[in-house]
């Protein structure tokens, strides 16, 4: 039986968190010192010891109960990603479009040929080929961020993650429009779902980022209540997109995008916005750990691993459409492929919507798509890591910024 | 290793180089993208002017070729900004003039791989990457080694004009040190910076390195971080203090006023160069650093007491007619009107700091000036 339920107190709510999160931490430390990996895996690891899968220590409803809290930090690593993309780049450079185009393209397509292989709906290989098609918003930032890593292929790497993500979720919402027609619906509801998910995002960011911009936030002296204000609009673009049923990643991504070029005064953000918002990646990280269960490695099992290869490939040709006229070293290129890897909770996020949705073939999707991401939840950080060390982006030693 | 013969140039010829801040757009600091940014040039083959590294990755130099007049050294520069400019927004990088960064930190800078900058780290430590400072170098072509030992220690008492004219680092790790020109505080930290010895012929100084290569201090011409440097090489003399100024135009009337300032040394030869010039150098070039033109210049022969400003006026005066004589009295007007309304680069920071209310904003000031003509 469950180790904790024989200690003569009862374990509540907040005990459980604080003994993940001091797990976390001390786990986090253990990667960076003695196996030289990013701390983000100690976060996830963390989560998995303690969560169902290995001690099962934490329930798995705590991810319920800390849902928001995650959720908040997913949307603030969105919103980071966005404030750092300038479009005006893609102007003055356009190869960066073709290669992003490519990259997407080839991985949606290699993906959907590989799944017809398998016995699967059109449906299901078009859903999941389009939640492959998206690198991790998250892990990118949190690398990032921990290796302190400046350069041309780190701008690359933040650049083409908020690109494919955006055509990750448009290709889903497609797909998803595709299985209306399959089941009769009408031809314009196919269309116009779709449609009205992109325009709306698209308008609400746009309202979100314009807010803002207005508020003259940029000039608020006091960064606390900087961040505060970012947390209301994340909050309030997550909520509003839930409510009108648009997509709450697009929103998110695209508020930051549109944040960053409305104005040509600086929004300058610390890294995740502070200690507090350190803290809520943390608890994103440590919960998609918890919410793991190799026993999707097994249900996906060779569709998975294939899928996880096809994609790297995909990607790793991808990006040497923007090496040498696009400006990039091609040593430099080849790790910006394996920098693209990760993939995490945008991929589960998605998963999860369209198996909702869907309960016959939702199934499906989650079994391939989860035993993907197990397996990128650990490989996936080490690879950006590893391409961002090689390429001699990231800082020799990293100087902690959070506190 | 012998000290190399003095290569014969031309007279009052000029060469320019400028070292660069390379800025990242999303937060205006620097950005370690100097070999980004090289790969980029390696692939545009005709580009103009020479364009080499700098002792940390977010520095880069530009250099430009032998002019006689400030009209086409002024183009030349104009279209290696241009240049770069155009690599800075395909690589989504920024570039600016200005003597330092308004808020790095030393900690934060590295090293360039190649060699020689290994070897000046491994040296000196961390004032190698506190070397992470922005000047302009000027050459001046020079007939012979004793034209230019003489040049070199003539202008010696025309130094605190050039730093004061070309001020444009006054703030330093986010703060106003209250200097014009913060960048030389860092130069000086160095054991081989200061002035070169008082010596008239090429044969004496010859001597000198010969001893100072002996103790194994040095082992080149560049292990000395003098204000002028004699560079045999190229036949030229090398003014080494004062910083890239916000723009390439402002970079090109400094060459301009130097250059006619030479040439009134080498045609009127007002000054025979003495040990007791140097009496008061380093008060007149901290004066200089420190305040600008409003600084203090001593004269080492009568000990008067007089503004920088008084003196650079009363210079333009003086050589007015060479500037005529070089096509250069375009730029030293400009340089007249600068000093009389008291207008400076550093000031300009200086007023955009509070204008603007940060350090990283007024970095994106400086990077959109940098573009300007």
């Amino acid at each position: 039986m469950n180790a904790l339920s024989s200690l003569p107190f009862e374990i509540d709510a907040f005990a459980r968190v604080a003994l993940l999160l001091i797990v976390a931490i001390a786990s986090a430390e253990a990667c960076e010192r003695w196996l030289r990996l990013p701390r983000l895996i100690g976060y996830v690891l963390a989560g998995l010891l303690l969560g169902p899968a290995v001690l099962a220590w934490v329930p798995p409803s705590i991810t319920g109960d800390l849902r928001p809290l995650m959720l908040l930090g997913l949307g603030l690593l969105l919103f980071e990603l966005g404030s750092r993309v300038d479009l005006r780049w893609l102007r003055h450079n356009p190869l960066l479009i073709v290669s992003s185009l490519v990259e997407s393209g080839l991985t949606f397509g290699a993906i959907y040929l590989f799944l017809g292989w398998f016995d699967l709906a059109t449906v299901t290989r078009m859903a999941v080929a389009a939640i492959a098609v998206s690198t991790s918003p998250a892990v990118v930032m949190r690398i990032v961020a921990e290796n302190n890593a400046r350069g041309q292929m780190t701008e690359r790497l933040m650049l083409m993650t908020a690109l494919n993500s955006l055509y990750a979720i448009l290709l889903l919402k497609i797909s998803v429009g595709m299985a209306h027609l399959d089941r009769n619906a009408g031809l314009l509801q196919a269309i116009a779902h779709p449609a009205y998910i992109a325009f709306g995002s698209f308008l609400l960011a746009a309202a979100l980022a314009y807010g803002m911009h207005l508020a003259r936030f940029s000039h608020l002296k006091r960064e606390s209540e900087r961040f505060t204000l970012v947390i209301a609009v994340v909050l309030l673009g997550t909520t509003l997109a839930d409510r009108l049923g648009l997509s709450v990643p697009m929103a998110l991504l695209c508020g930051g995008m549109i944040l960053r070029s409305l104005s040509q005064r600086l929004h300058l953000f610390p890294e995740h916005f502070g200690a507090a918002g350190a803290l809520l990646v943390i608890v994103l990280f440590t919960l998609t750990g918890v919410a793991l269960d190799p026993r999707h490695v097994v249900a996906g099992g060779l569709m998975s691993i294939g899928l996880l290869l096809i994609r790297g490939l995909a990607k790793y040709c991808g990006a040497f459409v923007s090496a040498g006229y696009g400006g990039l070293a091609p040593s430099k290129a080849a790790w910006l492929g394996v920098a693209l890897l990760p993939m995490s909770s945008l991929a589960v996020l998605q998963a999860h919507e369209v198996a909702g949705l869907y309960a016959d073939f939702g199934d499906e999707i989650l079994a391939i798509v989860l035993g993907a991401v197990l397996i990128m939840e650990l490989v996936g950080p080490v690879a950006t890591q590893l391409a961002l060390r090689r390429s001699g982006e990231a800082m020799p030693t990293p100087v902690e910024r959070e506190v | 290793m012998a000290l190399e013969n003095f290569k014969s140039s031309r007279p009052l010829s000029l060469g320019v180089e400028l070292e660069l801040q390379i800025l990242d757009t999303h937060d205006y600091a620097l950005t370690p993208m100097a070999n980004d940014l090289l790969y980029w040039v390696g692939r545009h083959a005709d580009h103009p002017g020479n364009i080499v590294p700098e002792i940390t990755q977010g520095m880069i130099e530009i250099s430009t070729g032998i002019h006689s007049t400030h009209l086409t050294l002024s183009a030349e520069l104009g279209e290696i900004r241009d240049f770069l400019c155009r690599g800075g927004r395909e690589l989504n990088l920024a570039l600016c003039g200005g003597g330092t960064h308004a808020f790095q930190h030393w900690g934060d800078a590295r090293i360039f791989h190649k060699e020689r900058f290994h070897y000046i780290s491994d040296v000196y430590g961390y004032l190698a990457k506190q070397f992470t400072i922005f000047g302009q170098h000027i050459h001046i072509g020079c007939p012979s080694p004793d034209e230019a030992l003489f040049l070199l220690h003539s202008l010696s008492r025309y130094i605190p004009h050039l730093i004061a004219l070309s001020g444009a680092s006054p703030y330093v790790h986010g703060h106003d040190t209250g200097f014009a020109s913060a960048r030389l505080n860092s130069v000086f930290a160095f054991p081989l910076s200061g002035h070169a010895p008082m010596v008239a012929s090429w044969h004496e100084f010859g001597e000198y390195f010969e001893k100072m290569t002996r103790t194994g201090v040095v082992k080149s011409m560049k292990d000395f971080y003098w204000d002028i440097r004699p560079k045999p090489e190229f036949g030229t003399i090398e003014i080494r203090v004062c910083d890239t100024p916000l723009t390439v135009g402002h970079a090109a009337d400094l060459a301009a006023y130097l250059q006619a300032l030479c040439r009134y040394l080498m045609v009127e030869r007002p000054i025979v160069p003495v040990e007791d010039d140097y009496l008061v150098y380093n008060f007149n070039r901290f004066q200089a650093c420190r305040f600008g033109t409003e600084g203090i210049l001593v004269d080492p022969k009568t000990g008067e007491h007089r503004t920088l400003r008084e003196d650079i006026l009363e210079t333009l005066v003086r050589i007015e007619q060479h500037a005529i004589e070089l096509d250069a009295d375009v730029p030293c007007a400009r340089i007249k009107t600068r000093v009389e309304q008291g207008t400076s680069d550093a000031d300009w920071c200086r007023a955009r700091f509070t204008e603007l209310g940060s350090a990283p904003e007024l970095m994106r000031a400086q990077a959109l000036r940098w573009q300007e003509a």
